[in-house]
């Protein structure tokens, strides 16, 4: 609540001061700047949880077009090549892929390519297969620019890759809100968000904020112990199922037998 | 109930699981052939990775089976002994198959070979217990296999290390149930299966066990066979799902009552080829599964 009331504060001033220099006319004398909230600094992670949306909004000083950045800590994953032998499918050649984000999404109120130039978008990371080009291959495939496509393919049909013109909306030219989509397999961690303001292919202004991604509860706990004491987990696992088992089957048992 | 499962990295509906149980379950009481081997083709075709759906299908096993090897150690059906020394075999399978389990996934085959040895393994007893059903039904009487058991029973004796199991009135050597254990340790563990399927026929025509005790002993040791694969499929590859297992257990055994009630006032020749149908029809549709051209030719897996 508190939170909030702060945000609004601040926009209110943001608003305020951009009006002063839109009345100066133009961007000189005042320093451009952006307000961003999300209403949430922290995801909490259930068993239940299948996705959630992502409200990001805030206020610009100056008119220009907005690019929001979300990004997860690095996650692991492997990608396998099917290959036709005969008639039959085999799983060919697999390759584990390190130091990329798990999640990573972009929204911007324009078309990328149109809002800056190619250098200014690898450097801000915001071309997707740049991304994926820095990330490390194990083993380094021969053809390695046809695994980085299949990569991004993948990352996008899962929604953990996403980039997404017009999906920032601006109203009035001050105020700015956007909708993020997080997928239900998420890496847990810090989470970065980025958002640039952005005017004749120049970076006007910039804010950092960050959402905490958690798991919570009895899945945090579950989730945890089989994750770092898998021997433990294993052990209770099958104990507690025996015990379910023969607890149940002699329940059924005594009904059908009276 | 859409829930997400924190070993798969999957949303699944939960309640899908629990009717996969129940109608396993079902089958299972309707015509007593463990269903194990149904659970994780069933798993596989919903989408959870197939080392996650081995792993989990044996660990459900012991929630299944606990019950029916407490009544049959009850009621003196088990004999210990044989049970142990099986147990010795079946435990070093469990363990070297779970080994072999990693290392495949970590080179990315084990997908393609659970699908193969599936292929095989339920086309072979499909087809044999379709066979079976349908000469039953005609009245044929199946020929007498006592010769080629005379046979065998002849090499047997001269195996070194004999022992007498008392329970099961035998004097036979260690080394077949150890073989036999472990052939059932290493199904276990790289096919999620209690391996019943192969056991029963084995103690009845080659060890030569009294049918009292052959149901008994061999529920028990596929229970610790099942735990101990389980076991160390959580522990060395993450492979069991909490959430799955647990859904599986509660619906298996509810259906397995429901089907035990309706299997004894329904013909046991006609429950066994609906069975033999199922079992054919995973089969086919396991091994489409390797003609078909896959949707995306490079699949993301896990990192082991």
């Amino acid at each position: 609540m508190i939170r909030l009331a702060r945000l609004a504060l601040s926009l209110l001033g943001a608003v305020a001061m951009g009006t002063a220099s839109a009345a100066a006319g133009d961007i000189g004398g005042q320093t451009p700047s952006l307000v961003v909230g999300t209403g949430i600094d922290r995801v909490a992670v259930t068993s239940r949880f299948t996705g959630r949306e992502l409200l990001v909004f805030g206020a610009l000083s100056h008119p220009g077009a907005v690019v929001v950045v979300l990004r997860s800590p690095p996650s692991a994953l492997a990608i396998t090549q099917k290959v036709q032998t005969g008639p039959i499918w085999l799983t060919g050649q697999k390759v584990t892929v390190e130091k990329l984000p798990g999640v990573y999404e972009i929204a911007a109120s324009a078309p990328l390519d149109r809002l800056l130039p190619a250098g200014t978008r690898q450097q801000l990371g915001l071309d997707l297969q740049d991304l994926i080009a820095k990330a490390q291959f194990e083993p380094e495939p021969e053809d390695r620019p046809r695994w980085e496509r299949a990569v991004l393919t993948a990352k996008e049909r899962s929604g953990s890759f996403v980039l997404r013109d017009h999906a920032v909306k601006i109203t009035d030219g001050r105020l700015f809100s956007a909708r993020l989509d997080l997928p239900a397999s998420l890496p847990l961690g810090h989470y970065t968000l980025k958002t640039y303001l952005i005017r004749d292919g120049r970076v006007l202004a910039q804010s950092d904020e960050s959402i905490d991604v958690e798991q919570v509860g009895l899945e945090q706990w579950v989730a945890d112990v089989a994750e770092r004491k898998p021997w433990l987990f294993g052990i209770g696992l099958t104990l507690l199922l025996a015990i379910l088992g023969l607890g149940l089957g002699i329940l059924m048992q005594r009904r059908s037998g009276s | 109930m859409e829930i997400f499962l924190p070993i798969a990295h999957m949303d699944i509906n939960i309640f899908m699981i629990v009717a996969f149980g129940l109608l396993v379950g079902f089958l299972s009481g309707l015509t007593g052939v463990g269903g194990g081997f149904l659970i994780t083709p069933l798993l596989i075709f919903v989408g959870v990775p197939p080392l996650i759906a081995v792993g989990t299908g044996a660990a459900q096993i012991v929630g299944a089976s606990a019950a029916g090897s407490y009544a049959h150690w009850r009621m003196g059906n088990v004999d210990m002994r044989m049970a142990l020394i099986l147990l010795l075999g079946s435990w070093t399978g469990g363990l070297a198959g779970v080994r072999v389990a990693r290392w495949l996934e970590s080179s990315g085959h084990f997908g393609l070979v659970v699908t193969f040895l599936y292929v095989g393994l339920l086309g072979f007893i499909g087809l044999s217990m379709l066979l079976e059903s349908l000469m039953a039904m005609r009245g044929a009487r199946r020929p007498a296999k006592a010769a080629a058991g005379e046979k065998k029973s002849s090499w047997a004796t001269r195996l070194p290390w004999q022992m007498d199991f008392p329970v099961s009135d035998l004097r036979i050597s260690v080394l077949l149930p150890v073989s036999l254990g472990l052939a059932v340790g290493v199904l276990t563990a790289l096919m999620g299966v209690g391996g019943g399927f192969v056991m029963v026929p084995i103690m009845l025509y080659v060890l030569k066990m009294p049918t009292k005790v052959v149901v008994g002993t061999s529920l028990f040791q596929l229970l610790f066979t099942t735990a101990e694969v389980g076991i160390l499929q959580a522990g060395m590859n993450h492979a069991v799902d909490p959430y799955l297992a647990l859904a599986l257990v509660v619906g298996s055994i509810f259906g397995t009552q429901f089907g035990a009630r309706l299997g004894a006032r329904m013909p046991g020749e006609q429950l066994r080829l609906v069975l033999a149908l199922v079992v054919v029809g995973v089969a086919v549709k396991m091994g489409l599964g390797l003609i078909i051209p896959p949707e995306h030719v490079f699949q993301v897996t896990r990192v082991l």
